[in-house]
């Protein structure tokens, strides 16, 4: 759960630092959708890293350093020149793989032609798909052996998972509170006297409830009404007690 | 030579406990029971899954990013998004 705080806290400052470089109406719709997946994983990885055991793998600093290649990508012919280069790089990586797994593949087919046993055969499998491993995982080139792979694995899901489940509530609660914004709006338009509710099931006419803990309707209509990714560091509901949040991530 | 065979013996144990680990991270596990599966479906299950799991992140983040561009910008919402943003 405190990773996930974490995760979300990075989202919305990453988010933050973005609009602030450039207003996300001045971007293209590719644009803002690259830079809202980049926030995500660059907050996964920055949660994961700070987190007890983060230094010891490599998978989020993968993440972060491919991040900061890729933003220093400048427009124009560098761009172009950088994209060209990597297409290069990435074609050389293709061909040289293809030669490792060709010069392998011959070794296991000449040794399996001495001593033609299943286990050869299922070895090589293995390790076909240990290597199709290491391309899927961040930094999984580099693990040391199948061991370390497995560990950065098991990481890795768990936290891919967490992020899966911070986006998805994130998107909740945005689309949420543009359903209830326009409620509203429609409301006011339409000039209706009665308070707008601030919950579906909550009757229109019906005055607040008096207890200690309301603050008002005003505070929590403009709250629900904004599309404040502040507000959504206390009402994305990723606890039970989510009003503890500011307290604990500071 | 014996050492070397023993740490081989060791690395082994270790990587079944990896992978049998491995297999109760994956959605597949709740179906399967209690049941092992080979090391290659298993491998070849968690790549699958991750791939899966990247595509959702992806749909996700194409969401969130058109959610943010419906915005109106000149509501008085969007105002106080921005003061907060400062």
């Amino acid at each position: 759960m405190a990773f996930k705080r974490e995760l979300l806290k990075n989202l919305i400052l990453g988010l933050r630092a973005r609009a602030e470089a450039c207003a996300f109406e001045d971007m293209s719709l590719q644009e803002r959708k690259r830079a809202v997946k980049c926030s995500a994983d660059v907050a996964m990885a920055a949660a994961r890293g700070a987190a007890a055991g983060g230094a010891r793998t490599r998978w989020p600093k993968a993440i972060l350093a491919a991040a900061g290649a890729s933003s220093g990508i400048s427009p124009g012919t560098c761009e172009a020149r950088r994209s060209r280069c990597k297409r290069v790089v990435r074609r050389c990586a293709g061909t040289c793989m293809k030669r490792t797994r060709g010069a392998y593949y011959a070794a296991a087919a000449a040794s399996s032609a001495a001593a033609a046993s299943s286990d050869v055969v299922a070895r090589s499998l293995v390790r076909r798909r240990t290597m199709a491993l290491r391309k899927v995982i961040p930094g999984g080139d580099t693990a040391r052996d199948e061991a370390a792979l497995l560990r950065e694995t098991m990481d890795y899901v768990v936290h891919l998972r967490a992020q899966v489940d911070v986006l998805r509530r994130v998107s909740a609660a945005v689309q949420r509170s543009t359903t209830l914004r326009k409620t509203v709006k429609d409301e006011l338009k339409e000039g209706t006297s009665a308070k707008p509710a601030l919950y579906p099931e909550q009757a229109p006419c019906s005055p607040p409830p008096k207890s200690p803990a309301w603050r008002g309707w005003r505070q929590p209509l403009i709250q629900h009404c904004a599309l404040s990714l502040h507000f959504l560091v206390y009402y994305v509901p990723l606890a039970p007690n989510q009003q503890s949040t500011e307290s604990e991530t500071g | 030579m014996s050492s070397r065979r023993s740490r081989a013996s060791v690395s082994e144990e270790e990587i079944n406990e990896l992978i049998s680990r491995l297999q109760t991270l994956l959605p597949s596990a709740r179906r399967r029971g209690g049941s092992q599966a080979s090391t290659t479906k298993l491998l070849k299950e968690t790549c699958s899954y991750i791939k899966s799991l990247h595509r959702e992140v992806d749909d996700l983040s194409d969401r969130l990013s058109d959610l943010m561009a419906t915005m109106d910008h000149n509501s008085p919402g969007a105002e106080i998004i921005r003061s907060l943003l400062r």
